[in-house]
C-alpha cells in the first residue's frame, strides 16, 4: 500500500507554503508576502529510515477556478462521473500553459491524494470561493479545510460557517505560531480522513513526538556542555623573565573572549540544526552575537540576574559553603560549640558571598601570574569566578533555545532575543543553579551537577511544548 | 569482535571524537550514528559505544588519527613494569652487597623494603577508598604515573569529568609497579642469598632491647608462624646478630647463625610489601572496570551518540525541485503614468468587492453613471462573457475595476479584462478592509498584475474603506 499523500491547495498567498513549511519542518520553503511565489508543486515526504509514512504536496495557487469548473461541467454527464472528469481534465491539460497551476494542483488529487484546503482567516469569506471548493468536491477525495489566520482571527467564524458547507472537517491552524502539539494534532487529523491513513499517520506522530523528546534532551546536553566548559575555561601562556606582562594579559583576555564567543555560536548553531533550522536571522539590538556583547557586563543584567537576585544567589551559595565548614567544626568539637560554628560560618559565608558578588559583579575573570621553577612566568586568564557569568550564558542560551522551540519553519521574521528571561525563574531555581555553578566551578561532583543541570534544562524545554 | 571493557585510551579517543563531532552537522551525525547503530548487535551501552568508536575511528582519515605513536599506554606500561622489576632487583642487590664485610642491617632492610612499602600501600588503600566513595583525592603533582600520562594523553582536559577513572588508573598502575618492585627485590634477595656470603645484623643506636626485637619479629611473623615456623626468628639469632660492629672476623658458624633471619625477611617482603599491593591491585582492577564502563557511557554527549544509534532517521523536508518565483520589488508601472480618471467610465466590481448601493459612498466613482456599474467575477463564466460583450459594445474609454485588496490578483480577472481590447485605460482600485490600510505587498502584487494587462494606460490605487 502506498503512503498517504496530502495536496495542500487553495488560492495564491493564503499560506499553503507556510503550512507545508511548518509541518515539514523545512525553512527552505520559499515564502513571500506577495502572491504567486509557488509556481510548481513540491513534494515533502515524511520518511522514517527510508520508509515513507506520508507526503505533503505544496501546490501553486489556483488561478482560473471558474474556467475549470466550466470545463468540468461541459465534460461530465452524471454526478458519478465527476472524479473521472477531474482525472480527464488533468490528462488533457498536462501541457496546457493556461491551466498550469490547476494541473499542478489537481494532478496529485486525481492520483489519490487527500485534500487540505487552505484559506486566510484574517480576510472575509466570499462567494467567489465557491467555484474552487466545488472543483475540490468534484474530485471526491477525503478533504479537510484549514483556516490559517495570517494577520488576525477576525473572520474565523465566517469561514468556519462557509467552509462547513463544503468540508466535513474545518480547523484553525496558524502556520506561523502553531506549537508542536497543534502540529501533531493536525497530522493526527489528516490520518482520520481515511481509515487506511490512520496507522501511518499515527506512527508518524509517534515518531515525531519521540524525536521532539530527543531534540529536547540533545539541546539540554549542548547547553550544559557550553556552561560546564565556560565555567572551567582558562588560557595560559608562559613567558621568559624580562618580558612585560601587560600585553600578554591583553592577548590572553582576547583569546579567552574569542573562545567563549565561538563556543556560544557553536552551541546556537547546533541547537538550530537540531530543530532543522538552516538560517535564522537574529535580532538582538546591539546585544547581538558580536563578541563584545557577551562580555559587555553592563548588559549582563538583561541576560543573567539583576544585582539583587545575584546577591541573593551568591549569599545563599556562600551560606551553604560556610555552613558546611561550620558544621564540620561543630562535629569536630563534639557538639561543644552547640551549633555556633555552623551559624557563624554560615552567616559569614553568606555575607562574603554577597559582598563578593556585588564587588566583583563587573569583573569577568582574574589574571594569575606564577613563577616557573625553570625560569620565567606563567600567566593565566580565567576561569571566570563571576557569579553572574554562567547565568548570563544560561540566559542567552535558554532564550535562544526557547525562541527556536516556539518558532515554526514558516516564520521568516528575525528572532527576537532581547528579553530578560532568568528573572522569571523562581528563587529556589536560582539558588539551585547558583549551587550547581559553584560546584562545577570548584570541580566538585561535576558529573552529578552536570546531570542536574541537564535535567533542569530539559524540564524547561519540555514545558514549552505543553504551554 | 568488540571488546566489552573499554581502555583508558578508548575514553580519551571518545572525548576527542565527541569534541570533533561538535563541529559536524547534526544531520551528518544522525545519519552516521544511525547507520553504525543498525550494524551493531551488542546490547550493553558501553559495548555499543565502543563499537561506535571503533567504526568512527576507522572512518577517519589516517592523518587525523592519534595514538599511533610508540608512546602508547600499553607500551609505556611494559617498559614501566620492566623498570620496576629492575629497580627492585638492583635496590635489593645494592643493599645486600654494599657492606664490605657482608653485613646487612635488618632495620634498614625492613624500613626500605617492608615498612615503606606497607605505608605506601596504606596510603593507596585510603586513596582508593576515597575514590570509590566518590571523593577523588588530588594526585600529587610529581606522581610518576601522572607525569607519564600527561605525555601519553596530551590533553588531560578530556579526563576532566572522569577523574575517578584517572585516579583509579593511577592507583592500579601504582600497585602494579609497587608489587613488581617488591618481586624484583625478592628475586634480588634470593640471588644474592644463593651466590654471595653475607649476614644480617640489627644493632641500632636507639638501644633497642633483645626482647623488644623478639616481640616485634614475633608479631610480624604472626600471619605465617603457625604454617611456617622456620620463617620466624629464633631468640638466639636475635641475640647473636645484635652487636655486629664488634665482629671483625666472621666464622662460618656465625654466618650460618645470623643468616637465620632470611626466611623471616623473605616472608615479611611477601606478606607486608607484596601481598597488600597485589590485593590493592586486584581491587583497583575491579573498580577500574566498573568506573571506566560507567565513565564511558556517562561521558558528556555519549548519551546523545547512543540515542542517535537507536533513533530512526526522520526526514520531513522537501524533495529537491519545486520551482518558485523570487518576487522582486516592483518599480511602479513603467511606461504608464498615474493620471486622473477621465472620459467615458465603466465601473466593474470584481468578485463582489463593492456592492452597488455602496458605490456612491466613494467620491472616486461620483462621475460614474448608475447604468455603468456592473458586478462580475462571482457568478458563472458564461454570464461574465455576456456582460463583457455588452460593455465592449458601449464604447468605453476608461475601465474602473474595484477588487478586494485582501485577495490576490488571479488569471481569472486577467482573462476577463483581456476582452476589452478597445479600451485604452484601466484603473484598478484596491478596496481595503474596514479600518485596515492596504498593505504595500498587496499594492506590489496588483501593480505586477496590472503591468501584464493590455491597456495603454493602467494604474493601481488604494480605496480606503472607512
Amino acid at each position: 500500500m502506498s503512503a498517504p499523500v496530502f495536496a495542500v491547495v487553495g488560492r495564491p498567498n493564503k499560506g499553503k507554503s507556510s503550512i507545508v513549511a511548518t509541518l515539514a519542518r523545512d525553512d527552505s520553503v520559499y515564502i513571500d508576502a506577495r502572491a504567486g511565489s509557488t509556481i510548481e508543486a513540491r513534494t515533502f515526504p515524511m520518511r522514517v529510515d527510508g520508509e515513507t509514512l506520508y507526503e505533503l504536496v505544496d501546490t501553486p495557487g489556483i488561478q482560473r477556478a471558474r474556467a475549470v469548473l466550466d470545463w468540468l461541467n461541459e465534460h461530465c454527464d452524471s454526478a458519478a462521473e465527476r472524479p473521472k472528469t477531474v482525472e480527464k481534465f488533468v490528462q488533457q491539460h498536462a501541457q496546457d500553459p493556461r491551466f498550469k497551476e490547476e494541473y499542478e494542483m489537481l494532478k496529485p488529487i486525481s492520483e489519490g491524494a487527500g485534500i487540505i484546503y487552505v484559506v486566510d482567516g484574517s480576510c472575509p469569506f466570499g462567494a467567489d470561493y465557491e467555484a474552487e471548493m466545488e472543483i475540490l468536491r468534484w474530485a471526491g477525495r477525503p478533504s479537510l479545510a484549514l483556516i490559517n489566520p495570517i494577520e488576525n482571527q477576525d473572520f474565523i467564524e465566517e469561514w468556519t460557517a462557509g467552509l462547513g458547507q463544503f468540508f466535513q472537517t474545518v480547523r484553525v491552524f496558524d502556520a506561523h505560531r502553531a506549537e508542536i502539539t497543534k502540529q501533531m494534532d493536525i497530522l493526527t487529523l489528516f490520518g482520520h480522513l481515511d481509515a487506511d491513513w490512520r496507522a501511518p499517520l499515527g506512527r508518524a506522530v509517534e515518531v515525531l513526538r519521540s524525536e521532539r523528546q530527543l531534540q529536547h534532551q540533545t539541546a539540554s546536553v549542548i547547553i550544559t556542555d557550553l556552561l560546564v566548559e565556560s565555567l572551567g575555561y582558562s588560557v595560559e601562556k608562559s613567558i621568559p623573565d624580562g618580558i612585560p606582562e601587560k600585553p600578554v594579559q591583553k592577548v590572553l583576555f582576547t583569546q579567552y573572549k574569542q573562545h567563549l564567543v565561538k563556543r556560544e555560536r557553536q552551541c546556537r548553531r547546533e541547537v538550530e540544526e537540531l530543530f532543522y533550522y538552516r538560517d535564522i536571522d537574529k535580532l538582538e539590538e546591539g546585544l547581538g552575537l558580536e563578541e563584545s556583547d557577551l562580555f559587555n557586563v553592563e548588559d549582563w543584567y538583561l541576560w543573567g540576574l539583576s544585582k539583587r537576585s545575584l546577591i541573593t544567589v551568591a549569599s545563599s551559595v556562600g551560606g551553604i559553603a560556610g555552613g558546611g565548614a561550620g558544621l564540620a567544626l561543630d562535629v569536630g568539637s563534639g557538639g561543644f560549640l552547640g551549633g555556633l560554628g555552623t551559624l557563624v560560618s554560615g552567616a559569614g559565608g553568606a555575607l562574603t558571598g554577597g559582598i563578593g558578588a556585588w564587588r566583583y559583579a563587573e569583573k569577568i575573570g582574574k589574571v594569575k601570574v606564577k613563577g616557573i621553577p625553570t625560569g620565567g612566568k606563567s600567566i593565566t586568564y580565567g576561569p571566570s569566578r563571576n557569579v553572574n557569568f554562567p547565568f548570563v550564558l544560561l540566559g542567552r542560551a535558554l532564550l535562544h533555545l526557547f525562541s527556536v522551540c516556539k518558532r515554526t519553519h514558516a516564520s521568516r521574521t528575525e528572532m527576537d532575543l532581547n528579553q530578560p528571561l532568568l528573572e522569571g525563574l523562581s528563587e529556589k531555581e536560582r539558588r539551585q543553579l547558583g549551587k550547581i555553578f559553584d560546584d562545577i566551578r570548584n570541580q566538585k561532583k561535576v558529573a552529578e551537577r552536570r546531570a542536574q543541570l541537564t535535567a533542569m534544562l530539559r524540564g524547561w524545554c519540555e514545558s514549552i511544548d505543553v504551554q | 569482535m568488540t571488546r566489552k571493557i573499554p581502555y583508558l585510551s578508548d575514553l580519551y579517543q571518545l572525548a576527542a571524537q565527541l569534541e570533533l563531532d561538535k563541529e559536524a552537522s547534526i544531520k551528518a551525525l544522525r545519519t552516521r550514528d544511525h547507520r553504525i547503530g543498525l550494524a551493531c548487535d551488542a546490547r550493553e551501552d558501553s559495548t555499543r559505544l565502543l563499537y561506535w568508536l571503533q567504526q568512527v575511528s576507522a572512518q577517519r582519515p589516517a592523518n587525523e588519527k592519534s595514538g599511533d605513536t610508540w608512546l602508547s599506554e600499553a607500551a609505556v606500561a611494559y617498559m614501566a613494569r620492566a623498570i620496576a622489576i629492575f629497580f627492585g632487583f638492583t635496590a635489593m642487590m645494592s643493599l645486600l652487597l654494599t657492606s664490605g664485610k657482608g653485613l646487612v642491617n635488618v632495620l634498614v632492610f625492613v624500613l626500605i623494603f617492608v615498612v615503606l612499602q606497607f605505608v605506601m600501600s596504606c596510603f593507596s588503600a585510603w586513596a582508593m577508598f576515597a575514590t570509590v566513595r566518590g571523593n577523588t583525592p588530588i594526585a600529587l603533582p610529581m606522581n610518576p604515573v601522572k607525569l607519564m600520562f600527561s605525555r601519553i594523553y596530551p590533553d588531560l582536559r578530556y579526563f576532566r569529568e572522569a577523574q575517578s577513572v584517572l585516579r583509579i588508573t593511577f592507583l592500579r598502575y601504582g600497585q602494579e609497579m609497587g608489587a613488581l618492585f617488591t618481586i624484583g627485590a625478592m628475586l634480588g634477595f634470593l640471588v644474592v642469598l644463593a651466590l654471595s656470603e653475607f649476614t644480617f645484623v640489627w644493632g641500632s643506636t636507639f638501644q633497642l632491647s633483645d626482647d623488644l626485637a623478639a616481640d616485634v619479629t614475633n608479631f610480624m611473623a604472626l600471619p605465617w608462624s603457625s604454617m611456617l615456623p622456620a620463617a620466624t626468628v629464633d631468640a638466639q639469632v636475635i641475640v647473636d646478630s645484635r652487636f655486629h660492629p664488634a665482629l671483625t672476623e666472621l666464622g662460618q658458624a656465625d654466618i650460618e647463625s645470623m643468616r637465620g633471619w632470611w626466611p623471616f625477611l623473605f616472608m615479611s617482603l611477601a606478606c607486608y610489601a607484596l601481598l597488600p599491593r597485589v590485593v590493592l591491585w586486584l581491587v583497583s582492577r575491579f573498580y577500574f572496570r566498573r568506573f571506566i564502563k560507567a565513565a564511558f557511557i556517562a561521558y558528556p554527549r555519549s548519551d546523545l551518540v547512543l540515542a542517535r544509534m537507536k533513533s530512526p532517521i526522520v526526514e520531513t523536508q522537501g524533495a529537491v525541485g519545486g520551482r518558485h518565483m523570487t518576487l522582486g520589488k516592483s518599480r511602479g508601472l513603467s511606461r504608464r503614468e498615474n493620471t486622473p480618471p477621465d472620459g467615458r467610465f465603466f465601473l466593474l466590481s470584481w468578485a463582489g468587492a463593492l456592492v452597488a448601493d455602496r458605490v456612491h459612498e466613494f467620491e472616486e466613482f461620483a462621475a460614474v453613471p448608475a447604468e455603468n456599474i456592473v458586478s462580475v467575477g462571482a457568478g458563472p463564466l458564461a454570464e461574465d462573457k455576456e456582460q463583457a460583450k455588452k460593455i465592449a459594445d458601449r464604447g468605453i474609454d476608461h475601465l474602473l475595476v474595484v477588487v478586494k485588496s485582501w485577495e490576490p490578483p488571479m488569471a481569472d480577472l486577467a482573462d476577463f479584462l483581456a476582452q476589452f481590447s478597445d479600451v485604452s485605460r484601466c484603473t484598478v482600485y484596491l478596496l481595503a478592509l474596514p479600518r485596515r490600510p492596504v498593505a504595500e505587498e498587496k499594492m506590489e502584487d496588483w501593480r505586477n498584475f496590472s503591468r501584464s494587462l493590455q491597456f495603454a494606460v493602467v494604474d493601481v490605487r488604494a480605496l480606503e474603506n472607512i
